[in-house]
This record gives structure tokens, sequence and C-alpha cells, in this order.
């Protein structure tokens, strides 16, 4: 069986995009781009501004993921997962709600807030907005990789469980009271992967594989880190591009 | 695919803090729900749960730290190789709340990674090979499965799941804030139920290739045959009123085990006793098995609704139901809820058979499916 990453979508704090639009980059500012729900989901998407910010990050790259592998419309719900890796998830989240709780002894508990004080509710607005009926889950990792995510990802199309995944990393930083645990920002990326055997029209950057001690390959090339994949996967499209055009 | 063999397992409950001292209390068919004292919950729809009175709270570590010690001790020796798969929904929230109180607090703990990195000291595991898994109250039936799927599918040989979560004001206030905590011990399945009540409690299992196992002498205590997961895609905190998501999950987990629907001796139901979530279970095993529905059942009665932990706790409870060939009582359960007549009893029900399926369902629209085999002694 072929599995091949057919998208990859991105936020962070250099801007957001997708894999056949644009080089993959990372910035090195604090804020991110402010999020145009018109630029982002084929179909209005009236709840989006009422979401918090994680859920907000996290289901932006997951849009332009899909719209880079042409999976955005939909009219039947699909068999497709999505698995998303974190390390603060939505702590900042956690943390404006219990800020609700702490007057009048929780009489002013927020219910909207603690609806998104779960790390995977995100998934389920985008199984909801996409039609996506597949596994949805979060791994929560102590540094941000997301590469046990991809092997989990192979393994279940391999298996014959989803025959497309949507993978990658969500991750909002810290919340204020742990600001001095860590420094790092705001980031999504998500890929989607599909068995090319299903569909061989499908769009390619090039094939994933496994080795025996849980490696990963791309285009038979170790993978050690997400946005380098991110990077080589876009890089290499356009110089691809570019030739064609000259 | 390669068979997957539980070789050990535990539970630390409300109940008990062993499975023998839980499973002993499930069967007397009371319940371990009792008022809380651990925060002030007079502002809250309901004051019950049920708590470990072991658990104190011991310095700046958070109560997961105390919980997961009271749980490790029963881990019998482990494979150096094994992955190690937590899950959990909250963690230490509890180290959060001290913090916003300006209590000292270990910071990390409030991270659900750190599940992984305190269970992996105590076992000694060094091989780094550790993730948790958040997947609502769905969490640990999820991690159960993605460690069966990599032993079936051979790119691992052993691993050790293991669940917690613990009541903190956090999350009562959350669920009282949802109007979903019952004023009463929870009554899954009962005509008359009026929402969940909250657990804490732990949960470890052990799982290894057959192949391993028999190479270390070890027996099988059960097996697990089949997995599945599914999205509703209808609503984040509201199940889908036809179990979409869960006949799905059902059906990918018989369909892994390469059984028919009557095969399953009985059904350990997510049951959290809220209106919602027992229609909907009931809609879709209805659906699964039409008129040969299997007898249900819930603990969540007896050791309340333990969130991310409870599907790893029913699964090693589901596993001793089946070697017992017992189905333990609904506790809570008098009036049946249209649809659960005949199938669901406040007393323990002998059964004859050698497969139980475990379900979980949770926020965010997602269901998971276990299918249990009987194994050679527990």
């Amino acid at each position: 069986m072929k599995v091949v990453i057919s998208g990859i979508g991105w936020v962070n704090t250099s801007g957001y995009s997708q894999g056949r639009q644009a080089i993959f980059s990372r910035g090195c500012e604090e804020k991110l781009p402010k999020l145009l729900p018109k630029s982002l989901f084929l179909k209005p998407f009236h709840r989006f501004g009422r979401l918090d910010e994680y859920s907000k990050l996290g289901l932006a790259a997951i849009a332009l993921a899909l719209k880079d592998a042409r999976l955005e419309a939909w009219s039947r719900v699909r068999n497709i997962a999505i698995i998303s890796s974190t390390v603060f998830s939505c702590l900042n989240t956690d943390e404006q709600y219990y800020e609700t709780v702490l007057p009048e002894e929780g009489r002013l508990a927020s219910p909207s807030l603690f609806a998104y004080t779960l790390p995977n509710a995100f998934l389920g607005e985008a199984a909801i907005h996409f039609g996506l009926s597949g596994a949805t889950y979060v791994i929560n990792e102590p540094t941000l990789s997301g590469l046990f995510g991809m092997f989990l990802a192979l393994n279940s199309i391999k298996r014959g469980e989803h025959e497309t995944v949507i993978v990658g990393v969500c991750d909002y930083g810290p919340p204020p009271i742990l600001s001095t645990v860590s420094n790092s920002i705001p980031e999504a990326l998500f890929f989607v992967l599909q068995n090319v055997e299903l569909n061989k029209k499908l769009l390619s950057y090039g094939e994933l594989t496994e080795g025996k001690e849980m490696q990963l390959f791309f285009n038979s090339e170790e993978i050690t880190n997400l946005n380098n994949l991110a990077h080589k996967c876009t890089y290499t499209h356009e110089m691809k591009k570019r030739d064609n055009a000259s | 695919m390669r068979e997957v063999w539980i070789t050990d397992s535990g539970v630390a409950t409300g109940a008990g803090l062993s499975l023998e001292e839980t499973w002993q209390t499930l069967l007397t068919g009371k319940t371990a729900i009792r008022d809380i004292t651990r925060f002030p919950v007079t502002s809250y729809r309901s004051n019950l749960g049920s708590c470990i009175t072991k658990l104190q709270p011991s310095g700046s570590a958070s109560l997961i730290h105390v919980l997961l010690h009271l749980l490790v001790d029963q881990i019998g020796p482990v494979p150096e190789d094994s992955l190690l798969v937590t899950a959990t929904t909250k963690a230490g929230i509890d180290n959060l709340e001290k913090l916003k109180r300006g209590v000292a607090a270990q910071s990390r703990d409030i991270l659900p990674s750190a599940l992984s990195s305190i269970i992996a000291q105590k076992l000694s595991l060094t091989n780094n090979r550790s993730l948790n898994i958040s997947a609502a109250c769905a969490s640990s039936t999820v991690a159960v499965a993605q460690a069966a799927a990599l032993i079936s599918s051979g790119a691992i040989e052993s691993a050790v799941i293991s669940s917690a979560d613990v009541i903190t004001e956090f999350v009562f206030s959350g669920f009282s804030a949802l109007q979903v905590l019952s004023p009463f011990p929870c009554k899954p399945f009962d005509k008359y139920r009026a929402g969940l009540s909250l657990g804490e409690g732990a949960s470890f299992l052990t799982l290894m290739s057959a192949s391993r196992a028999k190479r270390l002498g070890l027996h099988e205590k059960g097996i697990i045959a089949g997995f599945g997961i599914a999205n509703d895609a209808v609503h984040i905190t509201a199940p889908d009123r036809n179990g979409s998501g869960l006949i799905k999950a059902v059906m990918r987990a018989m369909d892994v085990a390469k059984i028919k629907k009557d095969n399953i001796a009985g059904i350990s139901a997510h049951g959290t006793g809220t209106i919602h979530n027992d229609l909907m279970e009931l809609a879709a095993f209805h659906s699964v098995f039409d008129e040969d529905c299997p007898p249900i059942y819930s603990v969540k009665g007896c050791i309340g609704h333990t969130f991310g932990a409870a599907g790893g706790i029913e699964i090693v409870l589901g596993n001793k139901a089946l070697s017992e060939q017992t189905i333990p009582p609904t506790v809570g359960f008098s009036e049946p809820e249209t649809g659960a007549e005949g199938l669901v009893s406040s007393q323990p029900l002998s059964i004859k058979g050698d497969y139980l399926l475990v379900t979980n369902s949770g926020f965010g629209g997602i269901n998971a499916a276990i299918v249990l085999k009987r194994g050679a002694q527990l």
C-alpha cells in the first residue's frame, strides 16, 4: 500500500497558507495573524468567531490542509480521522475558564468556556464542519514533535482503518500563569495523508513510509521534524512549478 | 493481525483501591458516591461524587501524583521496550487551581504529558516511548485501541496503558454549569435519571503480542479482540440522537474481532445517567443488535463517571466480568427507560459467552468501542 502526503496547511506567526500556494516558513514574532473565515472556509462557519483561540488556530490549519488536498467540499460524511499533537493544548482556555469559577464560589462558571477546556474539542468542530466521521484525538507530548501522531496516522491507513488522515500539531503556547515555564509560540501545522491505491489521481507531495523501529521516511529520507518535512514538500513543489513555467 | 493479550491489569476507584475490592463492592450493588468534602460545593447543582478517601493533597504535588502512586504499586514487571500510553482529560488541573489561588504548586503536573513522565519514572521505563491521549471521556478507550492496533499490526510488542483523572473544583464546576450533574447518585438507564455523578480513579493494562507473552511465560488474562473509533460529526457537547458514531465504532470493533453480533455476551455501556447519553446508547445498541441485544450494564452508579479514566477502568472491570461470567449490577437503576426493559438489571447476572463489548463516548463527538475476548485465567 502506498501512502502519500496530499495536502499541507499551517498557521503561525509568519502568516497562514497552504502547500501549493507558498513555501512553508515559521515566524519568530509573538502574535498570530488575524484569521479571516472567508479566506479559510468554503462554507460559512458562523461559530468560528466565538471559539477559543486554540480551537481557531487548529481549525484554520486543518481547513487549509484540506483545501490544499482538494478535500474541502463534501456532501456525505467521510471516514477521515484527525490526530493532533500538542504540549499546552487548551491551557489558555482552562485558565480563562477558572477565572470565571473563582468569584462567587463557582456560581458564575461559564458553560461555554468549559466546553472548550478539552484539548479535542476543536477536532469535534472540524468533524462537524468538514463531515469527518473517523477517529479524532489529541496526543500530549512533553515537547512539540508530532512524529508519533504521524506514525499512528500511517499505521491507521495501512491497517485499512481510514483512507485519509489529517495529522499534525496545534499548540497555543503556555497560559499566562505558566509563561515562565516556556516561551514557545503559537503554531499549527497539518498534513493530509491518503492511501493512493484508492485514488490514483490524487495530489501528492511524495510518499510516506515507516521503518522497523517506528521511524518515518518521506521519499526514502528519514523525517526528524514536521517543520522540515513541510518545508521540504512545499519547497520541492515550488521548484517544480518554476521549472515547468520556465 | 496478531493476537493482543492482556497480561496484567488493575484499578483504583472510589469503590476500592484494587480490582478485587472494586469488583466486590460493585457486586454488592452499593454506591461509592457520597458527599464531596474536598472543596466547597454549596454553589453547585450537586454535592455528590465518588472520591477516593485515601486521596489527600500532598504538598505542592497534584492529586494525580497521589492517585498514580496508589495505582503503580499494582503493576507487575514490564518489558523495558514497552510503549507507555497514558490517558487523561485534565491531568493535574488542581495545580492550576492552586496557582490561581496563590498557593504553591508544581506547574509541570498541569500538563497532560505529566502522566507519562510520572508513570515512566515509577516503572523505570527509560526508552522515551510514551504519549498521552486526550479524547474527552473516551480518552482511555482510544488509548487502549491505539496500543492494541500497534501490537496487532506488528509495530510494537508490548504496551502499558494507564488512565487517571481526579475530581477537582475545575471539572465539578464545569459539569455543574453544563447542568448535567445529578442531585442524587446517578441512575444509568433509569426512567427517572437526572444526570451524571462524577468519580475519580485510575487503571492500567499491560498488553503484549501473544508471541512475546508466551516467550515470557505469561498467560492471557483476556484478549483485546477488536477496537473501533468514530466521530458523530453532529454536536460538540451532545451525542447524536441516532448514535451514528457509536454504531460505526461498534461495527468496526466487531469487524476487527471477526465476530458476529450474536457472539457478544454483554455490553459495558458508557451509561452516564444523562438523559441524552443513555437514550443515544440504547438507540445505537438496538440498531446494531436488533431484537437480540445482549444485557447492558453501567458501573457509573457505583464508581461515578471517571471521565478520561472511565474507559480503562471499565475495560479492566469488563475483563473481570467476562472471566467471572457475571455481569455486575447497574447500581441506582430501578425503573427502565424505554428500550432498556429486560436488558439492564440492578442485580448481578450470569452470562455465557466469550466476548464482551465496552463502549465510551465523549465531548467533541468521539465514540470508541473495544471487544474483549475471554482469556484463560484472571
